[in-house]
């Protein structure tokens, strides 16, 4: 069981590092596709052909697999105006609303990872390719659905330590301003 | 019915605490399950809206700005201010209002903006005596600056959804911009007028002002460029937002790493993963907001919005009042790029057909959700601007209320009702016709 537990501990820090390598490469290759194609443009004359499919590829796996590890952070924009209000003075409360959030937030990522799911198998099927490059259009949106289900994972590691919480009665205490997240 | 459930869903999971995106996909399944619409087609409607270059600057932004703000730019730019106006009594004030307006047009955020100015001033206006509540409110309101001045993330997500040019919409929020500043400056210094026992430093005569300015420029010259190659470089028509936004990154790592030598080889992967991380959590919100919107046009809600609000008035200023409190709403109860997304594609065409150009929207919503990141009782940067002050938010209500009765809400009814406001500027750079 130890042995088991290491193993999955191992993997799990094995994903975020893939995660974080992916999310530099991708926000590096993009900056340099962009900005090389105003130096083709201004210094060589020239345009990078069809250079918009070959970002967009990259910036879908930057945006999804950002947003998963957003979820790992558990940085995703919220409101929990009701678990702020309830903090200070009913912790307990605030712990059983968390746990209903997390809940729920399982049960909606898992949709849309399922819907996700859905576009990669209609892709599978009917292997649409971009004009260009005639680069397979599951590249791109593989990103999505890959992404949605690194995020119900997450959600479901959230879920269950908020399970913990409960049992353990170690309700969060954290001041009331921190207790949102936003991206202003 | 449907649409209105979906609405009290979409609230419902927002205040328990679920997160954006999936608040979004809670009312999407609501409106599949009970209406006729085919999941295979809504998908695919979110990856075509994203599927555009055009959008790539608003992470590209988020870069340039995550990488600057990591540089240390605050203290040269807050150094620089200071010699001209710091020796007035409510100068640091003022200092602090212009130097968040600066900082926020380079980060792009209100929350970097607030803590990057916020550690600067904050010590400095406490040295002056400066009451603590009112240097922590002044911050907190100031730090939304950086929506209306530009270039900043969410007129560029207004202007694709919109299909308005970024340029005019980022022009049309420099009008509310400067007005806004100017008022929080005016405010500041009313609400500063019975303090008699600030520390002012020595004043100086003008031509020793010029002489200190010669000194430091240089050191805010770096960060002061970039503002203005990402401007110029899409005004003079060489480089579209996109391609500016990624020149700006590839200005800000020089800058960083040589210049203001806050970033290094240990930290920039860092930043790398910290703004890729903000530019995923709002663009995958994005592709969840695009299916629902997608549903709630084909639902009708714009008309509907539009039904109600002519069966409470005819008036067109009685309308856009109301328009502008649902907005505000949305700000208190989302952040700026949430509200952006939802309210866009809602609320667009109403105000439209009230008369009102999509450009001038852009700053009218601009203003908007900057009020409602202020605004109690959610206002997350006051909450913030709280922690960062390391004051108590009790102390902060009474001037920020000032702020947002005296400040806010006349820069939004002259956003709003005064269009010289935000189109006088595209109308003359971009010789545009509204």
């Amino acid at each position: 069981m130890k042995y088991f537990k290491k193993i999955c501990i191992a993997l799990y820090e094995l994903l975020l590092k893939l995660e974080r390598a992916i999310l530099i490469t991708t926000s590096l290759s993009i900056v340099a596709i962009i900005s090389g194609v105003v130096f083709m443009r201004y210094v060589l004359k020239t345009d990078l052909f069809a250079y918009d499919e070959l970002v967009m590829i990259v910036a879908f796996w930057m945006y999804f697999i950002g947003a998963a590890y957003g979820s790992y952070e558990d940085s995703q924009i919220k409101a929990d105006i009701i678990q702020i209000a309830l903090i200070n003075n009913h912790p307990k409360a605030a712990a059983y609303v968390n746990l209903m959030a997390r809940l729920l937030e399982v049960i909606f990522a898992a949709n849309i990872s399922y819907w996700g799911w859905s576009l990669i198998s209609w892709q599978l099927k009917f292997s649409g390719k971009t004009m260009g490059w005639g680069i397979p259009l599951i590249v791109p949106q593989s990103a999505i659905a890959i992404g949605f289900i690194l995020m119900t994972f997450y959600a479901a590691v959230h879920c269950c330590k908020a399970v913990q919480a409960i049992i353990h009665k170690s309700y969060l205490i954290k001041p009331v301003e921190e207790s949102s997240e936003w991206t202003s | 019915m449907d649409v209105l459930i979906s609405i009290v869903i979409l609230i419902g999971t927002l205040l328990i605490g679920i997160p954006v995106p999936f608040c979004f996909t809670a009312t999407i399944m609501w409106m599949v399950f009970t209406g006729d619409y085919n999941v295979t087609s809504l998908l695919p409607v979110g990856y075509s809206k994203m599927n555009t270059v055009a959008l790539l600057a608003v992470p590209l932004f988020i870069m340039a700005g995550g990488l600057m703000e990591r540089g240390k730019i605050a203290k040269p730019l807050v150094d620089l201010i200071k010699i001209l106006i710091g020796d007035r009594k409510s100068g640091l004030g003022t200092v602090a209002v212009a130097a968040s307006a600066i900082f926020g047009s380079i980060s792009g955020a209100a929350a970097a903006t607030l803590s990057c100015i916020g550690a600067v001033m904050l010590p400095e206006m406490k040295k002056a005596n400066y009451p603590e509540g009112l240097s922590a409110a002044l911050l907190v309101n100031a730090c939304p600056l950086g929506l209306l001045i530009p270039p900043s993330c969410i007129q560029i997500i207004y202007a694709w959804i919109s299909y308005q040019s970024v340029l005019s919409c980022f022009l049309a929020t420099v009008g509310p911009g400067i007005l806004l500043t100017i008022l929080l400056c005016i405010v500041n210094a009313v609400l500063l007028r019975n303090e008699k026992n600030l520390v002012l430093s020595e004043p100086q005569s003008v031509t020793a002002k010029l002489q200190e300015m010669s000194k430091r420029v240089g050191g805010a010259t770096p960060a002061l460029l970039m503002p203005v190659i990402v401007l110029g470089g899409i005004y003079a028509g060489v480089m579209t937002p996109t391609e500016a936004s990624g020149i700006a990154v590839l200005y800000s790592i020089p800058v960083g790493f040589w210049v203001y030598k806050g970033l290094n080889k240990e930290n920039f992967p860092k930043v790398l993963v910290k703004t890729s991380v903000t530019s995923g959590v709002v663009m995958c919100m994005l592709f969840v907001v695009m299916i629902l919107s997608r549903i709630y046009v084909l639902e009708d809600l714009p008309g509907t919005i539009l039904t109600f609000l002519n069966s409470v008035s005819d008036s067109k200023i009685v309308m856009l009042l109301m328009v502008n409190l649902f907005m505000v709403i949305i700000g208190m109860l989302m952040d700026d790029t949430s509200g952006t997304l939802l309210c866009t594609p809602v609320l667009l065409p109403v105000v439209t057909h009230l008369g009102i150009h999509p450009v001038q929207f852009a700053a009218i919503l601009g203003v908007n959700l900057g009020m409602g990141l202020v605004t109690p009782p959610t206002a997350p940067m006051l909450y913030l601007g709280a922690r960062v002050a390391g004051c108590k938010v009790t102390k902060m209500l009474s001037p920020t209320f000032y702020m947002i009765i005296f400040a806010w809400l006349p820069t939004l009814l002259l956003t709003t009702y005064w269009t010289d406001l935000s189109l006088f500027l595209p109308r003359v750079l971009l010789g545009v016709k509204f």
